[in-house]
């Protein structure tokens, strides 16, 4: 896994229904970063597997075919090299994080599935884990229950350190779809409207800096009580919404916080959370988090 | 507590043990028959639950004799060390599974009953444990050479599927006809005899050698039962056959490894059901096997669904010549009465299968890791034992 590029980044994909779309955002993020699309897939094989024993080579080689197929199964980008890559791990977060530990991507895709029947999938566990330890912007894509053209993303935003992520990344897909970009800021009352116009437009100064007029920004602001209400009501009318993870720190478990999690569950649209590169948590807040998972 | 408190306390985990064993051991025979698309998930789930459950009733009570009562001299194994000894294995059993490191429970359940042995004051017994650690040093190359023999038997070109694939069958048939089982009856002095032993009894007839014509008549017409029905499956078709014959073998594995398996939950119980409660050895049996049976019953469909794509993509016949190994070993074990652990079967099956084919194209990385987590897990849970016997009859006063 060398020569790697700066602006390169990296994509998980483990579902074949989810490729076509991951790699066109992928090829989104990596046009606006000057860099290419690394394809990976993780062959899960843990150690108490009857494949326990075999190298990492022999499994590519031999025991990946479903692999192999899922990744030329990807659509090639318009003016974007795509690279594909095995990572063969004992879990799909491991295999992610350790792709981006060895080719140090600007940014990390990956697919989220909300469904939890699919135990296949991405999971909600394997998106706090890589929130959790990758150490580069991680944006984890929820697919849109109806497919189609993008033509406007809703960016909500309230500060916080996943904030540039997040507009950057907005700003990358809008440029690359020729979309409008909404930045919204939901403040609790009246009094909080200023403050919420000021995150807006600061958001929407920085979309405007680093995309020139290549792309259409709106600012919007509105007020209630419970933000993920807004946000919920304020997706009507945009293809994709992209919010930062909002949510860290040791006791609180899931690095996803609950706006995002309400706005997945309460939207049709595809939905993508952003986490910034410094948002890595520490192990001990890992282990707290994982045992507060199992409920033990 | 009182001592019936600590006997619901040990019967309780052992259980839970008999359970976890139930959903992780039990499952893997059936994943290459599903993987083969013989059978579904559930169906291969429920068959498990009902095969494990009845191999740990019929087949046993041999092993969990030797882990209740066979590892340590002159101390019998208290209510509070069985407790102890169970809450140990099952610590390094969980441990295990949600790590998925290779943690092997026959390790975790001998090392801990040694442990609680020698914290009793007993002395460890040399020759039982002599003939255990030979034995699990032959588990690997034994298992590697059987599915390296199977492989090559399956991948030869002139001997075709119509006759390879009814000869292992043959193979199978024979043993079965010699496996003791506890249903069949026998002399009053014996607990267990097998198909061939009983005709012996009941027909006398002349030995050869010091075996009775009986058995090996009754082994060499099981065998021919075994190699006509799968020859007419694979002259039908040798697909169908292969499905037959991953199904009915991953049924005889199935059920080896629920006789294997469940001393390893009920063996710590054996003195204090055995002889402070005097009930027959089958009550406890008949509870390690519901356990089994609860926990393939659960555990299985998530197990066979990660594990039987894996074997698809190893192919049938190389899934047969790691099966093959497990039913023989697993049968040799429970003959002898020695804890063993299934997954090392299968792994050193596996690699022995991918020698016959060319390479093996092992790791000796992944090896050296395995075989430190073997090595970890027995003396961790010797210590683990003696320390947890110690400090519970330290509080408890036991």
């Amino acid at each position: 896994m060398s020569n790697t590029g700066p602006g390169d980044v990296l994509v998980a994909v483990e579902d074949p229904a989810q490729v076509a779309q991951l790699v066109r955002t992928a090829g989104d993020l990596a046009r606006a970063r000057d860099g290419r699309v690394r394809l990976i897939t993780v062959v899960v094989k843990p150690p108490n597997s009857p494949f326990g024993m075999f190298s990492d080579e022999t499994i590519i080689e031999e025991f990946a075919a479903d692999s192999h197929k899922l990744l030329e199964s990807a659509p090639d980008i318009e003016d974007v090299a795509i690279v594909r890559d095995l990572v063969v791990a004992r879990n799909v977060s491991d295999g992610i994080v350790s792709a981006v530990k060895n080719t140090s991507p600007s940014a990390l895709l990956i697919g989220w599935d909300s469904d939890p029947s699919r135990s296949d999938a991405l999971l909600g566990t394997t998106v706090d884990s890589v929130f959790a330890r990758a150490t580069t912007d991680v944006y984890a894509e929820r697919m849109g229950r109806e497919a189609g053209e993008v033509t406007s993303i809703l960016v909500p935003v309230a500060g916080g350190p996943h904030v540039d992520a997040t507009v950057t990344g907005a700003g990358a897909i809008a440029a690359g779809n020729d979309a409008s970009v909404t930045v919204l800021s939901v403040g609790a009352e009246e009094t909080d409207r200023n403050e919420a116009r000021a995150f807006a437009e600061a958001s929407a100064a920085t979309l405007t800096d680093r995309f020139g007029t290549s792309i259409t920004v709106e600012t919007a602001v509105r007020t209630g009580e419970h933000v993920e209400d807004e946000i919920v009501a304020a997706a009507e009318g945009h293809d994709v919404i992209m919010l930062g993870a909002t949510r860290q720190g040791v006791l609180r478990g899931r690095l996803v916080g609950s706006v995002p999690r309400r706005v997945v569950r309460d939207t049709d649209q595809t939905v993508i959370v952003a986490r910034g590169k410094g948002g890595t948590s520490g192990r001990l807040a890992r282990l707290v988090s994982r045992i507060g998972r199992s409920g033990l | 507590m009182t001592a019936w408190g600590l006997v619901a306390l040990a019967t309780l985990i052992g259980i839970f043990t008999a359970w976890t064993l139930g959903a992780n051991s039990n499952s893997p025979p059936f994943a290459p028959a599903i993987g083969a698309g013989a059978v579904s998930t559930m169906r291969a789930a429920f068959l498990i639950g009902i095969l494990a459950g009845a191999g740990a009733l019929l087949q046993g009570g041999s092993i969990s004799e030797t882990v209740g009562t066979g590892l340590i001299d002159g101390v019998s194994i208290t209510p509070l060390a069985a407790t102890a000894g169970l809450l140990t294995a099952a610590t390094f059993m969980a441990v295990g599974v949600f790590s998925g490191y290779p943690v092997p429970a026959a390790f975790a359940t001998t090392g801990a009953m040694v442990g609680v042995g020698l914290s009793l004051g007993g002395d460890p017994s040399v020759g039982t444990l002599r003939g255990i650690a030979i034995f699990w040093v032959l588990v690997p190359p034994v298992s590697g050479g059987l599915a390296y023999t199977t492989a090559t038997v399956l991948r030869r070109d002139n001997i075709p599927d119509t006759v390879g694939i009814p000869l292992l069958a043959a193979v199978v048939g024979a043993v079965l006809a010699n496996i003791e089982l506890g249903v069949i009856p026998g002399p009053p002095d014996v607990t267990q005899y097998s198909v061939a032993r009983f005709v012996a009894w009941k027909v006398p007839t002349p030995s050869l050698g010091g075996v009775d014509l009986a058995v090996v008549l009754t082994t060499l017409v099981f065998a021919v039962i075994g190699f006509a029905f799968i020859r007419r499956r694979t002259q039908v078709s040798v697909d169908r056959g292969v499905s037959t014959f991953l199904v009915i073998l991953g049924s005889v594995v199935a059920f080896s490894s629920g006789g294997s398996q469940v001393g390893l939950a009920t063996g710590p119980l054996e003195d204090l059901y055995g002889v402070e409660l005097g009930l027959p050895g089958v009550v406890l049996l008949a509870i390690g096997a519901l356990g089994i049976l609860a926990g393939a019953w659960m555990g299985a469909p998530r197990l066979l669904q990660a594990t039987s794509r894996e074997y698809a993509q190893l192919g049938a016949r190389r899934s047969i010549a790691a099966l093959v190994p497990g039913f023989l070993i697993a049968q040799a074990a429970i003959a002898l009465g020695i804890p063993i652990s299934f997954n090392n079967i299968i792994i050193s099956g596996v690699i022995g299968g991918g020698l016959a084919a060319g390479s093996a194209g092992v790791s000796r990385r992944k090896i050296g890791v395995t075989l430190s987590f073997w090595i970890l897990t027995l003396v961790t849970s010797v210590l683990a034992g003696y320390g947890v016997y110690k400090g519970l009859s330290l509080v408890l006063g036991g």
